[in-house]
């Protein structure tokens, strides 16, 4: 019988090991970090990678403290635009545009029938936390109007995500919240929507970015971004109630 | 629509008064002099909405410039105007900082009959000063901050010198006094059948 000197089975030992190890770090999928807005369409457009949905401002701030993104889209430019001044993403491109609309149950049980109705008060309301891009978006679109008293008249909930805002409204558990349009036609078998006025309308805007990390696969995160750019990715998004911006 | 006491109505008269008086002095260095607006509360909403209609006023001037029938004269006069808004923009804009209209965040929309004719063309043009003129008049009466209120009885002395030249150009009397006051609400209703957003065609 051969034997094997403990050499050649120490080193044998460490490749198989070694093996062993890359295999899973091999096969692991990018990670898109992507806005909640986004949770419906992006796996229709790409459903290899791995994604974690949440706040724009949320998701930042976990890149910013080493969290495993590849690539970051998010519906403000604000975060990524940060991320690339502190050198932690490529230079943020904007892939798409949304609007905003008040959103109530389908049955609508508080009757409103316009935005302004919010000014008698009492209502139940759900509202993106001030830091949440849709939140700021809110503020910014109740300035214009000279609504921001709504805030204080009515019973705010305030929300981490537009999520968690469309869940609210459709479960009943708030008589109206403020959501972008393409949640509201994710969501509309359950929800009423109440257009708001045009001229009121915040610049939506998402931008992406690929993530500079040490192991990020950049490669991976180019690849998806071309693909969300894409004419398919165009039309899956319009498909989706986005809005898109000129080409190039 | 809110309602208005004595003294709310003489501050509105003399904002209007002073308005009038001071039409054609808003020029550059004179904008330039006035002390810095600090927008508080409703105020924002007064410059928000003054920004997205001179937007389009600015859309319509240069618009005009294209349909027959202006005289040489006309056509100078469309030109300085446009010029003008493009400056009362920017000054507004200065005063919103973050919250500040970027001409790609609009669209001016106008009907497609309304630039077929010199008096249809005109007959817009009003509309769209009037709207200004309205909304300037109420923030000149209630903004909290006594600098934007300030800055928009400028902006009305010169809207309201336009509105008065424009409504000539339709064949009426010129100087049939400043439109009523109106409220954002109001005033948005008819300025959102003039804009839209360029990168959401979804709506």
């Amino acid at each position: 019988m051969r034997t094997v000197s403990p050499r050649r089975l120490r080193l044998a030992l460490a490749l198989g090991a070694a093996l062993v190890l890359a295999a899973p770090a091999a096969a692991q999928a990018m990670t898109v970090y992507g806005a909640a807005s986004l949770s419906s369409a992006f796996p229709v457009i790409d459903k290899a990678p791995k994604y974690n949905f949440a706040g724009s401002n949320q998701l930042q701030l976990q890149i910013e403290r080493g969290a495993p993104a590849d690539l970051f889209a998010s519906a403000s430019p604000a975060e990524p635009q940060a991320l690339f001044r502190e050198g932690r993403c490529s230079r943020p491109v904007t892939f798409a545009t949304n609007v905003l609309v008040l959103i109530t149950p389908s049955n609508n049980p508080a009757r409103l029938r316009s935005v302004y109705g919010l000014r008698s008060g009492g209502r139940r309301l759900a509202v993106g936390t001030a830091g949440v891009p849709i939140g700021a978006y809110t503020r910014q679109l109740l300035r214009r109007m000279q609504l921001t008293s709504i805030l204080n008249r009515n019973t705010v909930s305030l929300e981490p995500n537009v999520n968690s805002i469309v869940a609210k409204v459709g479960l009943g558990s708030a008589d109206a919240g403020f959501s972008y349009f393409s949640d509201y036609l994710a969501a509309r078998s359950r929800l009423h929507v109440i257009r708001l006025p045009t001229w009121a309308q915040p610049p939506v805007r998402y931008q992406m970015c690929v993530v500079r990390r040490p192991g990020a696969d950049t490669a991976g995160a180019n690849r998806v971004m071309r693909e969300i750019l894409s004419s398919r990715g165009r039309r899956v998004l319009k498909r989706f109630g986005f809005g898109l911006t000129p080409r190039g | 629509m809110r309602e208005m006491d004595r003294g709310q109505f003489l501050r509105l008269g003399l904002a209007g008064a002073v308005g009038t008086a001071g039409a054609g002095l808003l020029a550059g260095p004179a904008a330039a002099a006035l002390p810095a607006p600090a927008p508080a509360g409703d105020d924002v909403g007064y410059l928000a909405f003054g920004a997205v209609a001179e937007l389009t006023s600015r859309a319509w001037y240069r618009r005009a410039l294209t349909v027959h029938g202006f005289s040489a004269g006309e056509r100078r006069r469309l030109s300085a105007a446009a010029s003008a808004k493009a400056a009362h923009l920017q000054r507004i804009n200065a005063v919103l900082g973050p919250d500040a209209i970027r001409p790609g965040d609009f669209a001016a929309s106008f009907p497609a009959s309304a630039l077929t004719s010199r008096a249809r063309a005109a007959a817009v043009g009003a509309r769209i000063e009037e709207l200004l003129v309205s909304v300037y008049l109420t923030g000149a009466a209630f903004a909290s901050d006594n600098a934007t209120r300030l800055l928009l009885g400028r902006l009305l002395a010169f809207d309201a010198q336009h509105l008065a030249w424009i409504r000539g150009l339709t064949g009426g009397p010129p100087a049939t006094g400043l439109p009523v006051p109106q409220t954002i609400e109001q005033a948005g209703t008819v300025l959102d059948r003039l804009v839209t957003t360029p990168n959401f065609p979804n709506r």
